[in-house]
């Protein structure tokens, strides 16, 4: 099932002025409900203005479209509130909008916007907390005080505690180091496991949206490159090359084993997988040599 | 969107008033301004208004840009017309008459050079300032200008920069403005519902990362002035020296023509044309 689906959208920015941009032009999209989305391209391309139709903050051009389970979300547009909280965006450096005296107050944002029980809010922060792995103790203390990644932490369960259906996140790790982004992605990863809710994760990162996501859109220039699953996406490499994307390196390493007579499996795109499939392949050339010396004896 | 309001007003581009220095500009401007109040006769007027056009055209700036910065003014201009349609008092008979209003001819005149005056007064001042100097060669030559002051231990240079930092600011806090609230929006927050106190309560989510996000600018741009070892304005040195060009002389000499036959219409031609007030 399609939790969003993107039909015709076009933007522009600044429209009839000098400054006029358009920064999407007619794009068709849908993204899975319960599955990790990518969405993919390098800067400028117009991811963080597409996420804006997702939930309502920008509006499409006539006659573009933003479904949400079916449902046009412009059809009563003032309820558009409602739906940014059945389509949670996460916006890139969100630490930058953390501005309550404690944590915990930060996070309660929105689930008090959404008008909840003192007991549910109250869950919900500490639910939110857990999944992105901060700890009670952080919970008291001023969003000021903290790390850099702890900051980018709060924010995203800051959304998260709103529970929405389709949660966004633009570029979540992006100025974060290894750690980092492990944790954030851990969090992410946690929370849709137990959700299962539709997440759709916004990068220029191909490493991090081969690990993370099961599908990838590809947006270059405004418009919809590629579409698919992650291996059939990877296996467009000169393309993505070309536009500066790219794919992951481990991606490559596999390809120019199989064109150098080895015979790996296709569409192999995390280190895992290939570390998994190259032992394999060790193993079965073991067992072979074994059956050769044992049919020479 | 919050972006699309333009600041600073300059337009770039490569007339005459363009090239001048901008030291000359804001003397040429406050001249410009006393000549228009000087300016009694309905023959100096019109006149003015011949001065005016020719600095449009000098500046090479589109007229329609010119039309859209005085629409905001048009209410101003239309109500003190209005006030002084009523209030001025003329010798002869009054042209219309009701109960304790009295409308004259003088009343009419008046208030029409009123406007001309207002038009002409903020057309002249964007053409030979605000559309014609980028914001830094503004402070720049108002620094230049005020140079002397110094003397006295005003810290010119310091206020110059405050204004010149300030500028360059205003677009980024802008741009960050209009991230924030979206990012609050996304969260559910509602900045256009409920009575005025409800609506400033709403915009501390917006204040507060604003700030903060301000705070951590101003300190970065220090440590990244001392860095490159500004130290204020002792023994500082200018990459873009101020000279006054041919084109300065050009336009002080217009201005000053200008001037004179102000003067001149004022004292000898003042009734030429016959509604004078
Ligand atoms: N608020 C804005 N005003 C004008 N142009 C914008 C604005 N935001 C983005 N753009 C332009 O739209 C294009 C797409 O931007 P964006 O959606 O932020 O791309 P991405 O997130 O993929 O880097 C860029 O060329 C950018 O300059
Ligand atoms: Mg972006």
């Amino acid at each position: 099932m399609n939790a969003l689906e993107l039909k015709n959208i076009t933007y522009t920015y600044s429209k009839k002025t000098p400054f006029e941009h358009t920064a999407l032009k007619n794009v068709n999209a849908v993204f899975k409900a319960g599955q990790v989305n990518g969405l993919i391209g390098h800067t400028g391309s117009g991811k963080s203005t597409l996420v804006q139709m997702m939930n309502g903050l920008l509006k499409p051009e006539e006659p573009g479209q933003v479904l949400l389970f079916g449902k046009n979300i412009w059809d009563e547009p003032k309820k558009i509130r409602d739906i940014r909280f059945r389509v949670g965006l996460v916006f890139q450096y969100p630490e930058y909008q953390l501005f309550e005296e404690t944590c915990e107050k930060d996070i309660a944002f929105g689930p008090k916007n959404m008008g909840l029980s003192e007991d549910e809010i109250k869950r919900r922060v500490n639910g939110a907390a857990e999944f992105v792995g901060i700890d009670q103790s952080l919970l008291a203390k001023s969003p000021f005080e903290l790390s850099g990644g702890q900051k980018r932490r709060v924010a995203l369960a800051g959304v998260m505690a709103m529970e929405p259906e389709v949660l966004i996140l633009d570029e979540p790790a992006a100025g974060l180091d290894p750690i980092g982004r492990e944790e954030v992605f851990g969090g992410i990863r946690s929370y849709q496991k137990t959700k299962e809710n539709t997440v759709i994760i916004v990068s220029h990162s191909m490493e991090d949206v081969a690990a993370y996501c099961d599908n990838l859109t590809v947006l270059k220039d405004g418009q919809i490159m590629l579409t698919g699953s992650c291996g059939d996406v990877f296996k467009h490499e000169r393309e993505l090359t070309e536009c500066g994307l790219g794919v992951p390196k481990i991606s490559t390493f596999m390809r120019l084993l199989r064109e150098n007579g080895i015979d790996v499996k296709d569409g192999i795109y995390t280190v895992d997988a290939a570390l998994d499939e190259i032992l394999r392949l060790l193993k079965k050339d073991d067992v072979e040599k074994k059956d050769g010396g044992n049919k020479n004896a | 969107m919050l972006k699309d309001i333009t600041l600073g007003q300059f337009f770039p581009g490569n007339s005459a008033l363009h090239k001048a220095d901008p030291r000359m500009k804001i003397i040429l401007t406050m001249l410009y301004i006393v000549f228009v109040f000087l300016a009694k006769a309905t023959l100096s007027y019109i006149f003015v208004v011949f001065f005016t056009v020719v600095l449009v055209i000098i500046s090479k700036i589109k007229p329609v840009i010119i039309l859209k910065a005085l629409k905001p003014l048009i209410f101003i201009m239309i109500f003190t017309a209005f006030f002084n349609i009523f209030w001025t008092k003329g010798d002869s008979t009054p042209l219309f008459e009701y109960k304790f209003i009295k409308i004259y001819k003088e009343g009419i005149v008046f208030a029409v050079l009123m406007i001309v005056r207002i038009a002409c007064i903020l057309t002249g001042s964007c053409v030979l300032l605000t559309y014609t100097t980028s914001p830094i060669a503004l402070t720049d030559g108002l620094e230049q200008l005020l140079a002397p002051l110094k003397k006295i231990r005003v810290p010119v240079h310091e206020f110059a920069m405050m204004m010149t930092i300030a500028l360059r600011f205003i677009p980024t806090l802008i741009e960050e403005t209009d991230k924030i609230m979206n990012a609050q929006k996304a969260r559910g927050a509602d900045f256009n519902s409920g009575g005025l106190i409800k609506r400033a309560r709403a915009l501390l989510p917006v204040l507060i990362p604003l700030f903060a996000s301000s705070f951590r600018r101003a300190s970065e741009l220090a440590t990244a002035m001392e860095c490159r070892c500004y130290r204020g304005d002792k023994g500082r040195t200018r990459m873009t020296k101020l000279h006054y060009k041919p084109v300065d002389l050009f336009l002080l000499i217009l201005m000053v023509t200008f001037g004179v036959i102000i003067i001149v219409i004022n004292i000898y031609l003042i009734d030429i044309l016959n509604f004078s007030v």
